[in-house]
């Protein structure tokens, strides 16, 4: 009797041992649960994997290059139709008004710092996560690269032309070196910008492997470039050749465009030899297709035998004006501005020759032509003048690289050069518009609601 | 002998009439008096059977005529049906007793985890009994709360009518009131529950009655009861049926421009050179006929005659008549339901089918089909199982598309004067977007018509999604002790949801994909990436849920204490399983699909091949997982009947992610206390038999899951241009990120005075929300970009909000008899402005708006109606003018960017502030008569301006404007509508739309409903089947009574077609 009542408590307490056990369990694994992520699709970022696919965004780093500029350059011209159909920053730009980028927040500099800021999440995650290993130090490349790259897009626009007596003091970009948004944004000097410039590309060229696997991906190539183009706008043209040159040096093929067939609606295809890496500007309408229009007095100046002169344009129809369609993009929908092995061969020969080195940049210039020009009546050039062989480079430059998104930086520094200085002026509904060298609105205004939430000095 | 009487005169009377030939009828009387001995007056008195009707007198006598095989009846609102079998009797001494069945469903309110008698409450509870939720109908649970309680819809564009529990609590988190289905959350649509099977809603609105519910308390919470058996009690089957039709949408409602204005605008754009571009565009974008007409003419094609007398021809035509015609239809919407409940002593059974089958005013259908047991066993002397299913399973069908959507690929719209049918109705084409010479060429080179006939398109799609959703609810209750009871709780939820959106081969949509994808080869023949056939999206979601629930009950009373009290805990997870997919060149007859290229981006042919695609890539997987934990106790204590208190506490614990731990969970806690004033002894008002004061105090919250402590990515797929897997930001690092709190103060008043000839509560309320998740605008330089919104600003807890508010409920019995009047009333008030928001600068330009959409802006109501201040047209120019500095100025640029906040024009609320209903019902005799009137006040709304830059880009015409515009000078003192101006300024386009001229009263008065109601019984009709029968008409949206704006529109539907009056027909019985 005893003994069954001893039994009965037992297994009471067994069971009751069992059911606690079974609470707890349950228990601590509900607590466990509260650490699930709440959706598949969010991911903190953490995994090699992680931070290059947010590097392979080609929405944040490739195709939404500035275009005011390109706007307000010469190399194209609208139509008064057009342009009183275009949205009011695309007309403003043109005409060099100080109303831009306030009907849209997605403008010049907030796509450029929207990229800034993702290459600085990279950069952290990279401090937080990554390891010695060579695939990181690609990733942390790649993110030097484009904030080096994003910021040299910015000057162009939102900084006065370097100059040397002046960088000093010349209010420069806001440089954003944290992804912290508590972090108030103060603009540096045109002298700080550079160096920030300089200092992130260096620091690319490292990192960044020789091969890639894409050409929306910088290789040392585009850091090599992009360091060029840098020197080139601070009109250090000694820099600037060394650097073509040490792009060149890992790879200098070029196009020949002989071989290319000149009938499909687009002559170029994405991603060919010569790019070094892919770039694009904003789409915006004003740009594309049919709107962004050459004059037959520019196109006279592609010499007949010139085959940029079929492979670049096309008759607009009912009209004696010409569409572009040389987009190294491989449509027309988006103009092509990353730099170019045809680019570097260009500022180094404009370097050599503004250094005395006339036959060198002869060279260059030759080598280009070559392959640009109709196998049968190519002449080289030659001669002993170096302000003639710098006349033919200029010349040269601005016939290769039209519609590439460099015009307007090297309207602000060949502006610097009285011999080589040009007013720009526009027609538009009958109404002239002249821009002359060194004019203030060569610096294009900031977006008013950043002046308003910062209290930056506007340009 | 009285015995014998009803068991043998009644039946024999129902069956036979009076047999026994002719008795001579003799004088009765009596008194009729309350449980308390007072005398009734207006008691009706009827001799079952017969019309014979007499009223009780203020002394509560009576006096008639009856036979002694007659039977007495006697009714009085509120009171239990009094039967007196005459017999021999002459004076009957009759005591009528409170209406236990009535009772209870006014005294007693559910809180998802209890239920409470409403005299000891101490929270502020609202409850819709059966007849109330009746009155009604609809397909839906929800919408039948609306105009009958103090839930505000708001049915503004984009806020799918969302119920409103005493204004806003949340800014920019879920908003949506939390909606339990007897004990549970429901997860599922809560457009599955069959509102016949609603027994009863309570809706829970202070702290004292909602925190029990948590951190999704937040909006208010709203408990659905549904019907049950009763022990011991008989079988009992009821139904009912009901059809709604619906007058066809008034096309007409929403002033537009003109067909013969907008062909004058397209002459003078023609003019300008505007279509040029059009002409000369690669992609061959539509143009309008009369664009058509005068480029014919131009070059030639046509005579200047023709083509003016063709255009005029246009002009004259309006697409509205068309729409009118032949796209919207009548809605109709049938209703259906049986229930069968009883019960014995050892079980109750409850066994319901519902079928509803609507018909939209888009041809679309809805069929839902309703299943639903819910059993009780009393197995053990202490215990009671529970088991209950519901399986609901629903078809939608879309019909044609809404004629707003009617917009090309490049985004404008359909030109004013498009015919959509010719004379015998048979579909027409449209140029919406290519143009009529690419098309036929198109054609011409082999490929698929490109033609769009929008009015006959909706027939070669089919876009249908099946619904299944099963809930199995099961309790066990086990009284330990008399008292107190141990419950355990277990829900299963599994929803599926099945998509199917079939574009036909026949579809203008498959149609147009095939042929822009389509190459032309150098010899002329074409080659098809996306192959001949359908285009099939399917998509499937999949919800499964859990919930247990352990919980101990405590009910006991000693002496003149009272004592309730519970503590539990609640575990919960919800998993959802999207999946969606495509097919290309789908085959409807052999289900089956072919594979397609996605990786090589083909040049379009209607871009001219010069932009390049892919082909859409839609197979897309995410499964979200909510967790929570709850650990929760709940006490009341009653003194003597007078005095209440109570506590509530709950801690609440999810898996927001990347939190720290110790914000995961977050604890809420309420104290309410009430005092029945009427129950003192000191107190001897007989005028005022119950005066109760009530007060709480507590928290409440609101919780996102969505948002993350971390930096978080998504993955986007394949890079169009990099062809990598790539990658976006979701949001910066928040690590501070917690949950949204809600701390409610409720001071209560309930009453009756005069016999209960007047009724109701008052209550006062304030709220302060804080931690409230918000957008903060960021400066553009720190590139935090949200991919959602497209705009710089980041999301946290950045803003504060308080609010007060009353609501006032009162019912009167104003006749009482045979003739019964009976009025209630509702009023509102309920204010709510941000007392906080992180704001990065003084631009006006980010709150600017119709109050549509939250702009938070602190001092100012979350839904705020902000513009420019007005200063006239320039009465040269007919130029919109504001004021930059003060000054006044057309400097558009400067007026948008430049206008500080303080210098905005603050209109007030877009949402009422007052608002409430009137409803009087009368009946006399069988026939019942009620009408709903409903009022808002206190907000306000912008009236759609002219954008002329929208209306050249994009057809918009979408504003009654351009009528009124400036023209000549003088113009501007009868107009404010701004001159046409070539090219147009999207800037002065928007000061004008957005100032305050535009801004509109919205205050008004609606007969919302008319419900005419029959009703009979067993004994008022003979030879009827049923114990009792309504048929009833019921009449919704029948229009404005009043309201403040001069212009045409509806203050309720400013931008939208407002909902066509409807029409019901039903009825309902039991037997």
């Amino acid at each position: 009797m005893k003994a069954k009542s001893l039994l009965h408590i037992y297994t009471c307490d067994i069971r009751r041992l069992l059911i606690m056990t079974g609470l707890v369990l349950f228990f601590a694994g509900c607590k466990r649960e509260l650490d699930i992520k709440p959706s598949s699709s969010l991911q903190v970022p953490s995994s090699v994997a992680d931070f290059q696919a947010m590097m392979d965004n080609t929405g944040k780093f490739n195709v939404l290059g500035p275009f005011a500029g390109t706007l307000a350059a010469d190399d194209g011209f609208v139509t008064d139709a057009t342009w009183n159909a275009a949205h009011l920053t695309a007309r403003n730009a043109y005409i060099w008004d100080r109303n831009l980028f306030n009907d849209n927040v997605l403008n010049d500099w907030s796509y450029a710092y929207a990229g800034i800021f993702t290459a600085n999440v990279v950069l952290e995650g990279i401090t937080k996560y990554g390891t010695n290993g060579a695939d990181w130090a690609s990733i942390k490349g790649q993110a030097m690269f484009f904030r080096g790259y994003d910021y040299l897009q910015l000057a162009q626009e939102f900084c006065k032309a370097y100059d040397e007596q002046t960088a000093g003091s010349d209010a420069g970009l806001v440089l954003r070196a944290s992804s912290d948004l508590n972090i108030k944004s103060v603009r540096s000097t045109v002298s700080q910008t550079y160096q920030q410039i300089i200092s992130d590309l260096n620091t690319a060229v490292n990192l960044l492997p020789v091969n890639v696997i894409t050409k929306t991906r910088p290789g040392k190539a585009a850091a090599y470039a992009a360091l060029s183009r840098t020197y080139l706008a601070m009109r250090a043209y000694d820099k600037a050749g060394l650097y073509a040159d040490s792009c060149l040096q890992l790879g200098a093929s070029l196009l020949d465009y002989n071989q290319v067939a000149g009938i499909a609606a687009i002559s170029f295809q994405r991603f060919n030899n010569e790019v070094i890496i892919h770039t694009t500007m904003t789409p915006d309408a004003i740009l594309t297709g049919t709107r962004y229009l050459v004059d037959t007095s520019f196109y006279a100046s592609y010499a007949p035998e010139d085959l940029r002169r079929i492979l670049f344009f096309v008759p607009l129809r009912g009209s004696t004006y010409l569409n572009f369609r040389g987009s190294y993009d491989g449509t027309t929908s988006r103009l092509f501005y990353g730099p170019t092995t045809a680019e570097m061969y260009l500022v180094r020969a404009e370097c050599n020759v503004r250094a005395g080195r006339i036959n060198q940049a002869l060279d260059d210039l030759n080598a280009l032509r070559q392959k640009r020009y109709k196998t049968v009546s190519y002449q080289p050039l030659a001669s002993a003048d170096a302000g003639v062989v710098l006349g033919w480079v200029l010349t040269e430059r601005r016939k290769e690289m039209v519609f590439r998104g460099q015009r307007w930086s090297d309207l602000r520094r060949l502006n610097k050069e009285p011999s080589l200085a040009k007013t720009l002026v526009k027609i538009v509904n009958g109404k002239r518009y002249e821009l002359p060298p060194g004019d203030p609105r060569y610096v294009l205004p900031i977006p008013q609601a950043v002046i308003n939430d910062t209290g930056i000095p506007q340009n | 002998m009285r015995l014998f009487y009803i068991l043998f005169f009644v039946p024999a009377l129902w069956f036979s009439g009076a047999v026994y030939g002719a008795p001579v009828p003799a004088a009765v009387s009596g008194i009729v008096t309350d449980i308390r001995g007072q005398p009734l007056k207006d008691v009706e008195v009827r001799i079952r059977g017969r019309e014979a009707v007499v009223f009780t007198g203020s002394d509560g006598h009576f006096k008639m005529d009856a036979l002694p095989a007659d039977t007495l009846e006697f009714r009085r609102p509120g009171l239990a049906v009094a039967i007196a079998v005459v017999g021999s009797n002459t004076f009957f001494k009759i005591t009528m007793r409170p209406d236990v069945q009535q009772l209870q469903e006014v005294s007693v309110v559910s809180t998802g985890y209890q239920t409470l008698r409403r005299e000891s409450a101490t929270g502020s509870f609202e409850k819709v009994g059966n007849s109330l939720y009746n009155r009604s109908v609809g397909t839906d649970v929800l919408s039948r709360l609306d105009g009958v309680t103090d839930i505000l819809f708001d049915r503004r564009v984009g806020q799918q009518n969302t119920p409103v529990i005493r204004g806003k609590s949340t800014l920019f988190g879920n908003a949506a009131p939390l909606i339990v289905v007897d004990n549970f959350p429901y997860n599922g649509d809560i457009n599955n529950i069959n509102p016949n099977d609603v027994e009863s809603v309570t809706i829970l609105k202070d702290a004292a009655a909602a925190s029990i519910w948590g951190v999704r308390a937040g909006n208010g919470v709203i408990v659905i009861t549904t019907k049950k058996g009763g022990r011991n009690k008989p079988l009992s089957v009821s139904f009912n049926a009901n059809v709604t039709v619906a007058e066809k949408p008034d096309v007409f409602y929403q002033p537009r421009m003109s067909s013969a204005d907008f062909v004058d605008v397209e002459k003078m754009l023609f003019g300008q050179g505007f279509y040029t571009d059009y002409e000369n565009s690669f992609s061959h974008l539509s143009l309008s006929p009369v664009v058509e007409l005068l480029i014919a003419q131009r070059d030639g094609k046509v005579t200047a005659d023709a083509a003016g007398s063709q255009i005029a021809a246009l002009a004259q035509q309006d697409v509205r008549k068309d729409l009118q015609r032949y796209w919207y239809g009548r809605a109709v919407n049938q209703q259906y339901a049986l229930n069968i409940k009883g019960g014995s002593e050892k079980s109750t059974y409850l066994f319901s089918a519902g079928y509803d089958r609507n018909l939209t005013a888009l041809d679309g259908g809805f069929q839902r089909l309703n299943l639903r047991s819910d059993n009780s066993f009393y197995l053990l002397k202490n215990l009671q199982l529970d088991i209950g299913t519901y399986i609901t399973h629903s078809r939608n069908k879309a019909g044609r598309q809404d004629a707003g959507s009617l917009v090309s690929q490049d985004g404008r719209q359909l030109y004013p004067y498009a015919s959509l049918a010719d004379g015998g109705g048979n579909a027409l084409p449209v140029n919406l977007d290519y143009r009529a010479s690419f098309i036929e060429s198109s054609q011409a080179a082999g490929f698929q018509d490109w033609s769009y006939r929008p009015l006959s398109d909706y027939k070669n799609i089919d876009s249908h999604s099946n619904q299944l959703d099963l809930l199995l609810n099961t309790a066990a209750k086990y009284t330990i002790i008399p008292g107190l009871q141990a419950e355990f709780r277990y829900q299963l939820e599994s929803a599926q949801t099945q998509g199917t959106l079939l574009y036909g081969a026949n579809s203008y949509y498959a149609r147009n994909v095939i042929n822009q994808y389509t190459q032309t080869n150098a010899d002329g023949t074409l080659s098809l990436p996306v192959p001949l056939g359908g285009i099939m999206n399917t998509s499937d979601t999949r919800l499964l849920s859990n919930s247990i629930r352990a919980q101990l009950n405590y009910n006991g009373s000693w002496g003149r204490h009272q004592l309730s009290a519970l503590a539990g805990y609640e575990y919960r997870n919800v998993r959802t399983e999207n999946r969606a997919g495509r097919d290309y060149g789908y085959n409807a007859d052999t289900e089956s699909g072919l594979p397609v290229d996605y990786v090589t981006s083909f040049p379009l042919s209607n871009y001219g091949y010069f932009f390049n695609a892919q082909i859409p890539y839609q197979n897309n997987y995410q499964t979200d997982r909510i967790y929570n934990l709850s650990y929760f106790t709940n006490a009341a204590y009653t003194f003597d009947k007078r005095y209440s208190l109570s506590a509530s506490a709950r801690k609440d614990e999810s898996n927001l992610f990347g939190v720290n731990a110790n914000q995961k969970g977050v604890p809420l806690y309420s104290f309410g206390g009430a005092w029945t004033a009427s129950n003192e002894s000191f107190f001897h008002a007989g005028w005022l038999p119950l005066l109760k004061l009530r007060a709480s105090y507590g928290y409440s919250g609101n919780v996102d899951n969505t948002l993350s402590a971390q930096s978080t990515i998504s993955y986007g797929g394949q890079d169009p241009v990099s062809k990598q897997r790539y990658a976006f930001i979701n949001n910066p690092p928040n690590p501070d990120l917690g949950w949204e709190k809600t701390r409610i103060v409720n001071l209560g008043l309930d009453f009756t005075l005069f016999k209960d000839a007047l009724s109701g509560s008052v209550d006062y309320y304030t709220k302060k929300s804080t931690d409230l998740i918000g957008f903060s605008p960021v400066d553009q330089t720190t590139g935090v970009l949200n991919p959602a919104t497209l705009l710089f600003q980041y999301k946290g807890n950045v803003a504060e909000m308080k609010g007060h508010g009353l609501e006032v409920n009162l019912h009167a019995a104003v006749l009482r008899g045979r003739f019964n009047w009976q009025t209630d009333l509702l009023l509102n008030y309920a204010e709510s402005k941000v007392t906080r928001y992180y704001q990065s600068g003084d631009s006006g330009l980010p709150y600017v708006g119709d109050g549509l959409l939250v702009s938070p802006l602190v001092g100012k109501a979350p839904f705020a109606v902000l513009t420019y201040k007005w200063a006239g047209l320039d009465g040269q120019t007919g130029d919109p003018q504001g004021y930059v500095n003060g000054q006044i100025s057309k400097d558009y640029n400067a007026i948008l960017s430049g206008t500080k906040v303080g210098d905005l024009q603050y209109s007030g609320s877009a949402v009422p502030q007052v608002y409430g209903s009137l409803r009087n019902t009368f009946s006399y005799k069988h026939v019942s008569l009620s009408a709903l009137i409903s009022y808002k006040f206190g907000y306000y709304f912008l009236r759609r301006g002219i954008a002329y830059s929208a209306l050249f880009g994009s057809n918009d015409t979408e504003s009654g404007d351009y009528a009124r515009r400036w023209q000549k000078p003088g113009d501007e003192q009868h107009t404010s509508v701004p001159s046409l101006i070539y090219p147009a300024d999207s800037q002065r386009d928007q000061f004008y739309d957005e100032s305050s001229v535009n801004v509109e009263k919205g205050d008004n008065i609606r007969l919302q409903d008319l419900r005419l109601a029959w009703d009979a019984d067993r004994v008022g009709i003979k030879k009827m089947p049923f114990r009792h029968i309504q048929v009833f008409l019921y009449a919704t949206n029948l229009g404005l009574i009043w309201k403040a704006t001069k212009t045409t529109l509806d203050p309720d539907y400013p931008y939208s077609m407002k909902p066509p009056k409807t029409l019901a027909l039903g009825f309902s019985g039991n037997f």
